[in-house]
């Protein structure tokens, strides 16, 4: 029942990481380098990092080591084309006899930019709307704040398919936010509704922020807004904005593969994780389970290590905040 | 507390037509009624169809056509479906009735043993049962919905057939009857339910133990807590009386949103075991290009977001004094 597309703990407190007076006088280390050494020290989060890494480098170079190209069939047609997993085909051969574990591999390069692309683009919109927002105040942050309200009042996934669906009769939408199926629709239709948990964090980091007395001393010294934003407040604000975003990188894999799997996706000639999972819909009557256990376990692994790798982030980014 | 409830009631208004407006355009603006009409009436004149565009209000600016629409709509009149050419409210009852059912059953289970967990998990910080319930239900709300439906049903309508020689599956895996039932039978019912309630009850427990531990944990370790204590309050007495009352109220906030969400129905559950409640009638109408079903659907939802939304500031208001004034 809860959203699928927003973050865990899509509002933690609003603490800003002054790590110095909670951690005491270290010497003189850095609250980036302290960040730095609490995450390395956090083994689920590094055991989650060399995963993710080995996931990403065995996608991204899927054109080197895929054995099979992305559409291709390997079986031959007369005999049946599905196959179980074998030492030729290690995760089997899909209901058109095309190689599982190279559209595994394929399908996690579409997957994975998906991912990468909506944490990017959500958490620069709601980085901007929540600084802007918090920094303006009176009557816009109240219009800023009440369209954010809107957007989180909005039901995602009634939504989302009717936008998905817009390009087919719209000329306009098909050149604004890309045609039917395509990576680039699904990456702008998610970002418009992942944006508002950074929005509302990042206001919140900035509002806390600006009566600090160290931005006081700031301004007393004569600095300007440009100046005080961005040696005072981003380095302040951006481990929240990171943890945020590492929670949207896990959320908007699992809902393209949740909205690919409805038909409202990526078109289905292009693999990713979703589309794998599809395919996999009318086999699983046949007893062909190696369709639906690999690209789960690829997603399932994926989703899992971003989250715990968020988790430990945010334990090294605010250590006050415990583990929840 | 009155001039609190009616500013945010007055705040609902402009928020409920500004994305009934959005939800129309979106509508309109991704399917094509007219195309629709056609396609579940092939034989039809241009002359007809031109009486049909008026009587619908098809005709004119999008605007305009949202007046037109929002005119009926207020005069409870829901219109026909144009596929089936049957009343949209009928079947958008039914649909409700069973989103409803199903939410409040897999949630009548799910919320009370996800808030044991959070405070037990909470009384005991750091314990191995705190960790592992921690770790489980981080692991719980990951895993996106459809994917643990799916493996249910795929274990349940194959996997426990097979390895025990059944000749039919152990737990129904799609439908609320089994075909061709006719009457209302309530273990029937419950049985055809227990699936996508264990889909549900996965992300509910998993949510609401997370929400009410870290709440517990925070209002556990305030200064009136300290006091409480002070005075020589049996410890059980201090939980029940002064942290639970305070920890639930975040918890108060979320349940209302989210029982709200219920009204939508649970898309993803419902589709994959098949479950004909709001989401499966949304998903049918869209594929249709149902407009006249697809608009009161979202309006229903909207409306519902919205007021289990003003519940959830009331329930905050009553609860929290200090909100009051905000």
């Amino acid at each position: 029942m809860a959203d699928i597309l927003t973050p865990l703990d899509a509002e933690p407190e609003l603490e800003p990481t002054n790590t110095d007076a909670a951690e005491g006088l270290v010497g003189s280390v850095s609250p980036g380098r302290m960040a730095a050494r609490r995450f390395l020290h956090h083994r689920l989060a590094m055991l989650s990092l060399l995963v993710l890494l080995f996931v990403a480098v065995v996608c991204i170079l899927a054109p080197l080591l895929a054995p099979y190209a992305e559409n291709q069939r390997v079986t031959a047609l007369a005999k049946p084309l599905t196959h179980p997993p074998s030492q030729s085909v290690h995760f089997g051969t899909d209901s058109i006899g095309r190689d599982l574990f190279s559209r595994v591999m394929w399908g996690g390069r579409v997957s994975l930019f998906i991912g990468i692309a909506v944490a990017l683009s959500s958490s620069i919109v709601g980085t901007l709307v929540g600084a802007f927002s918090a920094l303006r105040g009176g009557f816009i942050d109240d219009v800023l704040m009440r369209v954010t309200d809107v957007f989180i009042a909005l039901p995602l996934l009634v939504f989302l398919p009717l936008i998905a669906q817009l390009p087919t009769r719209q000329k306009w939408a098909a050149s604004l936010i890309g045609d039917k199926g395509s990576v680039r629709l699904m990456i702008t239709v998610l970002s418009v509704f992942a944006w508002m948990p950074t929005a509302r964090i990042v206001r919140g980091v900035v509002l806390s922020l600006k009566e600090k007395e160290f931005i006081e001393a700031a301004r007393a010294m004569g600095a300007k807004t440009r100046r005080i934003i961005l040696s005072h407040l981003i380095p302040n604000a951006i481990g929240t904005i990171v943890v945020t975003a590492s929670f949207t990188v896990a959320g908007a894999i699992g809902t393209e593969a949740t909205l690919s799997y409805f038909g409202f996706g990526i078109d289905p000639q292009q693999a990713s994780w979703g589309n794998l999972l599809t395919d996999s819909k009318t086999a699983i009557g046949a007893g062909y389970w190696w369709l639906v256990l690999f690209p789960v376990l690829a997603l399932l692994v994926t989703v899992l290590s971003v989250n715990f790798l968020g988790d430990g982030l945010r334990d090294a980014f605010d250590p006050k905040q415990g583990k929840s | 507390m009155f001039r609190f409830v009616v500013r945010r009631m007055l705040w609902a208004i402009p928020l409920l037509i500004l994305i009934s407006f959005m939800a129309f355009s979106a509508v309109r603006a991704s399917t094509d009624p007219v195309a629709a009409f056609k396609r579940a009436n092939p034989r039809t004149t241009l002359e007809q169809l031109e009486v049909y565009k008026k009587e619908k209000g098809l005709t004119g600016s999008i605007p305009a056509q949202y007046v037109h629409w929002v005119k009926t709509f207020v005069k409870g009149d829901l219109g026909t479906s144009i596929k089936t050419n049957k009343p949209v409210a009928t079947d958008l009852k039914r649909a409700l009735a069973n989103s409803v059912t199903l939410g409040l059953f897999a949630s009548s289970f799910a919320v009370p043993i996800g808030l044991g967990i959070g405070v037990l998990a909470a009384k005991k910080q750091y314990s191995f049962f705190d960790s592992f319930a921690t770790t489980s239900a981080f692991v719980g709300v990951s895993i996106p919905p459809f994917i643990s439906g799916v493996l249910l049903k795929l274990l349940f309508a194959i996997g426990f057939t097979k390895w025990f020689h059944l000749d039919k599956p152990f737990l129904p895996t799609a439908g609320i009857y089994p075909p061709g039932h006719v009457g209302f039978d309530l273990v029937l019912r419950v049985k055809h339910m227990i699936l996508p309630a264990i889909v549900l009850a996965i992300q509910t427990i998993a949510v609401y133990s997370r929400l009410m531990r870290a709440s517990l944990l925070e209002v556990m370790n305030s200064d009136y807590m300290r006091t409480a204590r002070a005075k020589g309050i049996s410890e059980t007495r201090v939980l029940v009386k002064h942290a639970l009352r305070n920890a639930f109220i975040p918890v108060v906030n979320f349940g209302a949103l989210d029982i709200g969400s219920i009204v939508g129905g649970l898309i993803i559950t419902e589709v994959i075991f098949e479950q004909k409640g709001m989401g499966n009638f949304f998903l049918v109408a869209l594929a249709n290009g149902d407009y006249p079903q697809l608009m009161p659907y979202i309006v229903i939802v909207v409306i519902s977001v919205i007021v289990f939304n003003l519940l959830a500031d009331l329930a905050n208001g009553w609860l929290d004094p200090r909100i009051r004034l905000g």
